[in-house]
């Protein structure tokens, strides 16, 4: 019975010109989207792994010189483009690139794309995303508001019930044949998205991201799965087509276009960021009270040259076997380090609590869920970039700790005009990202996708409770 | 085949239906004659199960409505005053689909006959629904009803809309229904009609069934008069 | 006439609770708007406020800690610019999010210090700001839409337009009365917030907060001029309706995106990477130079013959400092020409949608678009010359840094980095606007005769 009115639903939507010019232009936005999305992908993918190429290259070819001076030559760290950012750009804009790495100094990431751009770009980018997140659901809502009213309203419903019809099969008739419409309209977009996906992995094939790709695509078909049940249930609730497109609509710009900023501009006023004056200040304070790497005369300085010298059963530093002007910088990195990734971590933490607003009412309105899930399987969610800014100043750490410990043992204190060649730049591997594994990706965004399920539970219920009723 | 003993609906205070006791045998049509909203479509929407009885029962070849609204489905048909169906289907499309809803299989040649015999010009079979008269959409609904093959047949006005040919023919075809022993309970406007072709006629005021006339004992003329006089 | 028909849409309005509710909530959305930006912006003031008292304070240190005349004191002084949010921030808060306001000069190369950003979460950058602009961009729109998509059609469905039609009263007439009363409320209603915005913020009611307005204004007569376009094909109302929330996202949703999406892929991002990088190479580079020749490079590039007084381990950093921000000049030019490039696109596009095209002009009039920082960096390049000059002056001439001279350092002029007003920006919307209303007057001849 489902069937036979799945699939009349179906043969007349295909048979609606209406519907056809709808579908041509969403699938038109969906192809630009992922296609000029993807080309744009490679091209600032193959930038960022040349411009990474080239900094490794050029720390291998420095010249022959002090481990210190290396350490301030320093590097560079540029962040991948994750292989499926083309389907959601997510933050990516709004984050910085690239991260300089030099002693003493942890750098932001910067030249993000939004400093380079008008704010042209604060009205969004056209992405698979967004076509599928903000459009799509548009596209249901007309396809499917006159769903039930219609039938009332030409009366065709109770023929359907006089043929033995219960609301329930109507009901869920429909929904699966719009539910098959939409997924005609969709699936050809996920085939080109896989094939996208696996052209990007040029030789090295990955199971995880074709997973996320298909997680991704799973979930994409719950949002929409959700609007189409909500629709159908909206339809047999309205008592005329024009209340259920009305309230749809209402529906569909609160979901969609208010509560999503209102959410995180509330968010940012509860969970308030210190600027950036007060986040430096407050290193510069934690950090004077460390040892200055630089300053023999500082305090602590001359605690460590008392530790160090008992260490080695010596009376002075010129008599120390090792390099104590290194040792005392190594402490000066180790202790801003400790200082910095603190108060990076605090303000990560602000960032968290804000974005788990919006998690949090992603219960209220699907959309900030899908919205979350698609961008953390992306891999172009904000915590993906603060992963890549732990991993930056990790190897800055490293870069600068291979120098000071080099310089350590092999000169003298005082001695800055020691100098060491490739042999000591090549005990340092390139900078190489790697992404969050997928099971923390899924872990930490449990809510949201908990939240989709919800929702298709919801929607499920509430459709399970519609009678039929004059 | 259709009974209702001391069926009553109300809306709040209004009592839209009073007591109704009324049988309809196998191979009898009856035709309901009122004012609107003397309470003829309440009682075919409780016969269909649409709306509940605030009181009384009513039930389909023994069946409570009520109870069973589901299955008293497969006993009935219905025609409703203004069939509007489905505009981008064509007409053969229309009625498969209803029928394969009741969970019949026809053949397009069967389903063809049906349109036909009731009135529908051959021509019209192949057509979207979208540009029929209002008489071919309620052909195309009779034709619905016939391929149900039911043994209850429920009509909310049919022949409104329908040319005097038309009408003439739908008389036909349900007198040939009952003579197949199809019980027919129809709700109309038109005394004449429902003169020539029912066997009992009901007159129906405020909620209550006022008198039951036979209509063999009966000229139209007294018809009307009955009828003027009564509501 | 007139007043009847305006006054009987006054009763129906009055008398549509689900219009009185949406525009209630408008109304609203327009309050936290007002507020919302107010706060950002006066979080940035305070920003600066603090920035510009801890420099006072670190001064008033510098000074009282000051021993005896030296050379050093240019290596630990330094002066912060700012860019102060102006009065019409708060309305549209713009690009003011992603970029710097507050820059730090030091004597020992200008470059190094350009780089940064405010903090800011980028999620909440993604989402975007709730402010003023956006209320009446994007919201504003369809509040247009919900009160005139059944403008005639309602009449036409009800039945009444024929009732209406058989006076003394032309179809024309009754539209564009129906329309006039609608554009009043709307522009009432625009001018209602905006008159709370400025007295919350104490924003002055001069030239540019007037053109601000009126800039607004057209915009929304633009959506008036669509409203007609449509109506005039006298259509149903759930056509009406379909025609201009298609329009809607057109407008504000599609053709922003794809210009994105053509500036994107057509305009390649800065070289600002580059920059950085050449930054390091020209440290590196600079401190391999022999001294003496850098040295003398530095004695020919700026005309100073006379070098007998000079002690050349004083002025060696000078021109070491001197090469560096000589050398990264080039690559800070091109960052900057590559960014105008891509600016000044997306600006020549805008016009396709009135909806780009007036949150540009918004943004312009504001001083919140990237043009603004443009101008702060080119303020930061004018200044820091001035700053590292004063004490290159002294050294050259052996004199060393004196307590008095604290007071002789330049200071940074926070002038007011104000835009131009461009009256032609405002051409492409009128154009819109004419376009519409023509077209709809055409079809609306045509089809005069007919009901």
């Amino acid at each position: 019975m489902q069937n036979i009115i799945a699939k009349k639903e179906f043969t007349q939507t295909l048979r609606d010109k209406r519907f056809w010019v709808m579908a041509i232009l969403v699938w038109g936005l969906l192809l630009t989207a992922s296609v000029v999305g993807f080309m744009n992908y490679r091209k600032i993918q193959a930038e960022r792994s040349n411009a990474s190429k080239s900094a490794a290259d050029l720390w291998q070819n420095q010249k022959d010189k002090n481990p210190h001076s290396a350490a301030h030559y320093g590097s560079f760290a540029y962040r991948p483009k994750s292989p499926l950012s083309f389907v959601d750009f997510g933050t990516d804009s709004f984050t910085g690139m690239s991260v300089r790495l030099e002693a003493h100094k942890q750098n932001d990431a910067v030249f993000s794309v939004a400093q380079e751009s008008s704010s042209l770009l604060r009205f969004g980018e056209l992405t698979l995303a967004f076509v599928m997140q903000v459009l799509m659901p548009l596209l249901i809502i007309f396809l499917c508001f006159n769903a039930i009213t219609q039938e009332k309203e030409s009366k065709t419903l109770q023929i359907l019930l006089s043929q033995g019809a219960s609301m329930q099969q109507i009901v869920w008739g429909k929904i699966k044949g719009f539910s098959g419409v939409i997924a005609c309209l969709v699936l050809p977009i996920i085939l080109i998205v896989s094939v996208l996906l696996l052209i990007s992995f040029d030789s090295s094939f990955s199971w995880t991201w074709l997973t996320r790709t298909g997680l991704l695509m799973l979930s994409y078909l719950a949002y929409l799965l959700v609007f189409v049940v909500l629709a159908v249930w909206v339809s047999a609730k309205a008592t005329s087509s024009r209340v259920a497109l009305l309230s749809l609509l209402v529906v569909w710009i609160f979901a969609c276009i208010i509560i999503p900023k209102a959410t995180v501009n509330v968010a940012s006023n509860i969970f308030p960021v210190p600027t950036s004056f007060a986040f430096n200040k407050a290193i510069q304070d934690d950090e004077a009270k460390g040892i200055d790497g630089h300053d023999p005369e500082d305090e602590r300085a001359k605690i460590l040259e008392k530790q160090i010298l008992a260490q080695y059963e010596v009376d002075s530093v010129s008599q120390l076997p090792v390099n104590f002007d290194a040792i005392q910088m190594q402490e000066g990195e180790k202790y801003t380090s400790m200082v910095y990734s603190k108060h990076f971590k605090d303000l990560q933490k602000t960032y968290n609590s804000q974005n788990k607003i919006s998690e949090i009412v992603g219960l209220l309105n699907p959309f900030l869920a899908i919205r979350q899930v698609s961008m953390a399987l992306s891999g172009s969610d904000y915590v993906t970039h603060a992963n890549f800014q732990e991993q930056a100043e990790k190897y800055r750490f490293r870069l600068v700790e291979l120098m000071n410990n080099y310089m350590r043992d092999h000169s003298k204190t005082g001695d800055w005009e020691f100098k060491v060649n490739k042999n000591v730049w090549s005990q340092l591997p390139a900078f190489q990202y790697t992404e969050p594994s997928f099971g923390s990706v899924l872990s930490r965004n449990w809510l949201s996708f908990l939240s989709l399920g919800f929702w298709v539970m919801l929607s499920f219920w509430a459709v399970s409770k519609i009678k039929f009723s004059l | 085949m259709l009974t209702a003993k001391n069926l009553t609906k109300k809306y709040g205070e209004q009592t839209a239906l009073n007591a109704l006791n009324l049988t309809i045998k196998e191979g009898e049509i009856f035709a309901l004659l009122g004012q609107n909203g003397a309470g003829k479509t309440t009682t075919i929407n409780l016969f269909l199960g649409f709306i509940e009885p605030t009181n009384g029962t009513v039930t389909i070849n023994d069946i409570s409505v009520v109870e069973n609204a589901l299955e008293t489905k497969k006993y009935v048909a219905y025609i409703p005053e203004t069939v509007m169906l489905y505009p981008n289907l064509t007409g053969i499309e229309n009625l498969q689909f209803f029928s394969s809803l009741a969970g019949f299989k026809y053949s397009d040649e069967q389903l063809s006959d049906f349109l036909s015999k009731s009135g529908l010009q051959k021509n019209a079979h192949t057509q979207y629904l979208e540009g029929y008269s209002k008489g071919m959409r309620q052909k195309v609904g009779i034709a619905i009803a016939l391929a149900k093959n039911a043994k209850a047949l429920l009509l909310d006005e049919p022949t409104s809309g329908l040319d005097p040919k038309a009408s003439n023919e739908f008389s036909e075809i349900l007198r040939d229904l009952a003579k197949n022993g199809t019980a027919v309970l129809m709700a109309t406007h038109d005394i004449f009609r429902a003169r020539e072709v029912a066997h009992r006629i009901g007159i129906m005021k405020e909620g209550n069934l006022v008198s039951v006339v036979d209509a063999a004992s009966i000229s139209a003329n007294e018809l009307e008069k009955l009828y003027l006089q009564t509501v | 006439m007139m007043t009847t028909i305006l006054k009987y849409e006054w009763i129906s309005l009055l008398r549509n609770r689900i219009l009185l509710g949406a525009m209630g909530l408008i109304f609203l959305a327009g309050i936290y708007a007002i507020y919302y930006g107010n706060t950002e912006m006066t979080k940035q003031k305070a920003t600066i406020q603090l920035v510009q008292d801890a420099e006072k304070e670190k001064i008033t240190k510098q000074k009282s800690d000051f021993k005896e005349p030296s050379f050093e004191v240019s290596w630990r002084t330094q002066r912060t610019l700012v860019n102060p949010p102006q009065s019409l921030a708060a309305f549209t808060i713009g690009q003011r999010d992603v970029f710097p306001f507050t820059k730090t000069i030091r004597a020992y190369g200008l470059y190094g210090s350009i780089f940064g950003s405010e903090i800011a979460n980028p999620f909440k950058l993604l989402t975007g700001n709730f402010d003023l602009a956006f209320v009446f961009i994007f919201l504003l729109p369809l509040l247009i839409i919900a009160l005139s998509y059944n403008l005639l059609s309602a009449e036409q469905e009800q039945g009444t337009l024929s009732l209406i039609l058989v006076n003394e009263i032309s179809l024309s007439k009754l539209i564009f009365q129906k329309l006039i009363f609608r554009v009043l409320v709307v522009l009432g209603f625009v001018i209602l917030l905006f008159l709370v915005g400025i007295v919350w913020t104490s924003t002055p009611l001069n030239l540019r907060s007037i053109v601000w307005l009126i800039g607004t204004c057209l915009y929304i007569l633009f959506w008036f001029s669509l409203v007609f376009f449509w109506v005039s094909y006298r259509q149903s109302s759930s056509f009406n309706a379909l025609a201009l929330l298609g329009s809607w996202l057109l407008f504000v949703v599609i053709i922003p995106t794809f210009l994105n999406l053509y500036l994107e892929s057509t305009r390649p991002l800065t070289s600002g990477a580059n920059l950085q990088r050449e930054l390091r190479e020209i440290t590196e580079a600079g401190w391999n130079v022999p001294k003496k020749e850098n040295l003398k490079k530095y004695f020919l590039e700026n005309g100073i013959i006379d070098t007998t007084k000079i002690s050349a381990d004083m002025v060696h950093e000078i021109a070491l400092v001197h090469y560096m921000d000589k050398n990264a000049a080039p690559h800070f030019a091109e960052y900057k020409t590559q960014l105008n490039e891509r600016v000044n696109l997306s600006r020549s596009m805008s016009w396709l949608s009135p909806a780009t095209q007036t949150q540009s002009l918004l943004n312009q009039l504001a001083n919140v678009d990237t043009d603004a920082y443009l101008r702060f960096l080119e303020s930061l390049e004018s200044y820091y010359p001035k700053f590292k000059g004063f004490f290159d002056s002294q050294k050259l001439a052996n004199k060393k840094f004196d307590k008095n001279d604290f007071d002789k350092i330049p200071m940074p002029t926070f002038k007011q980095n104000e835009s131009k007003i461009i009256w032609t920006e405002f051409l492409p919307i009128g154009i819109f606007i004419m376009l519409f209303f023509g077209l709809g007057w055409r079809k609306m001849n045509q089809k005069i005769f007919s009901l």
